[in-house]
């Protein structure tokens, strides 16, 4: 066991005896997690909210019976997932995620566009790139480089047991997700030959 | 648990040129890693979400057997209708979920089987409808009880030797 699987394991028993400020550490190691999780698997922020309640509720109910302490993260990434499922099952169909209308709020249609810095403008452009091609990953890759670039991180083997893959199979796989990305039309189009103005200078992804 | 079969996993499959990615593009892919980065990092997770996530605790229960989901059917295909059984040892809930028409209300008519008597069923109410509805009883262990429908619920069995059985919480 790690470091942090350690201290992951002492925080679970210390919550198991009734230690709420534990708990409510467990709560900033891992809250971003479920939540990102939600939002990669396309819900809306409130529903996002939704799923986090239930996940924590269902958490403090099986806090006791969760077998392997140092791997709470798995326990409540896999947990999520399902919420997740049974939040789209309900909603019958899934809210993409919060996207800018580029066509709208982009350069040709706002008033007193010179002033706008050119820098600023090109970061969001790349920045809602990446997030339109990486709302079109299959579900398992939205979950594995979520984890990934997690903050506070996730372990490899944490990572593994939620993904259900060998821990030497997450390098190949994020760089095989990182290439969908990479032929997704919406950075394709951002590193072609620049054709549009406000691109020329862009730097390429 | 493997999967070779698995088309995500690193193994197999047509992707292995992976090794042979020049300098430029693997740069090319961790720049993409940056911006992904970014992204997850541009949609922090709102406060009143984790303050949720702490409340959470005051939902423990120490004292009550949690029962577990051991059927579940979806009444006459309808998806506004269904049946589930939970059971905590010797405790059963027989439980029918109708959502009401034209809100998300949710009716619950259900029995509870248990060698002793059932003294209450009740309702609690997560998040910011916390509360607690005692549903109707009769001697027979037979239930009926309304739920909002928009927070997660369950429901606390009472029996008469003070034993408590606690579903899990449904949504």
């Amino acid at each position: 066991m790690d470091d942090r699987g350690t201290e992951v394991a002492t925080l679970m028993e210390r919550a198991g005896a009734g230690e709420q400020a534990a708990y409510e550490a467990l709560v900033a190691l891992f809250g971003g997690l479920v939540w990102h999780i939600a939002r990669a698997w396309g819900l809306s922020p409130e529903d996002a909210a939704d799923v986090s309640q239930t996940v924590w509720l269902r958490f403090v109910e099986q806090m006791e019976r969760i077998r392997e302490p140092d791997r709470v993260g798995a326990w409540l990434a896999t947990t999520t997932r399902r919420e997740c499922q049974a939040t789209s099952r309900r909603r019958a169909r899934v809210v993409p995620v919060d996207l800018i209308d580029l066509e709208r709020q982009g350069v040709s249609h706002l008033p007193g566009v010179e002033a706008v810095d050119a820098s600023r403008l090109e970061t969001t452009y790349r920045a809602e790139a990446v997030r339109l091609a990486f709302a079109d990953l299959p579900e398992r890759c939205r979950v594995l480089l979520t984890m990934l670039f997690a903050d506070p991180p996730i372990s490899y083997d944490e990572i593994a047991v939620t993904l259900d893959m060998r821990i030497g199979s997450i390098g190949p796989t994020r760089q095989r997700c990182l290439k969908g990305l990479k032929t997704h039309p919406e950075i394709a189009r951002i590193n072609e030959p620049a054709r549009d103005s406000h691109l020329e200078r862009s730097e390429k992804l | 648990m493997t999967d070779d079969t698995n088309p995500l996993d690193g193994n197999g499959g047509a992707g292995d040129a992976d090794e042979l990615l020049d300098q430029q593009e693997l740069e090319q892919l961790e720049r993409l890693a940056a911006g992904v980065r970014a992204a997850i990092g541009a949609d922090p997770v709102p406060p009143e979400v984790l303050s949720a996530a702490r409340r959470a605790w005051e939902f423990r229960l120490i004292d009550a057997e949690l029962a577990e989901l051991v059927n579940e059917e979806a009444a006459l295909m309808r998806a506004d209708h269904d049946l589930v059984t939970f059971a905590a040892g010797d405790v059963f809930i027989d439980m029918d979920r109708t959502v009401m028409p034209g809100s998300e209300a949710t009716r619950l008519t259900g029995q509870v089987t248990a060698p002793v008597a059932v003294t209450a069923v009740v309702l609690q109410l997560s998040g910011d409808r916390e509360a607690q509805v005692t549903a109707e009883l009769d001697t027979s262990g037979a239930f009926r009880v309304e739920t909002p429908g928009d927070v997660p619920t369950r429901l606390l069995v009472e029996l008469v030797d003070h034993r408590y059985v606690v579903s899990p919480w449904l949504r």
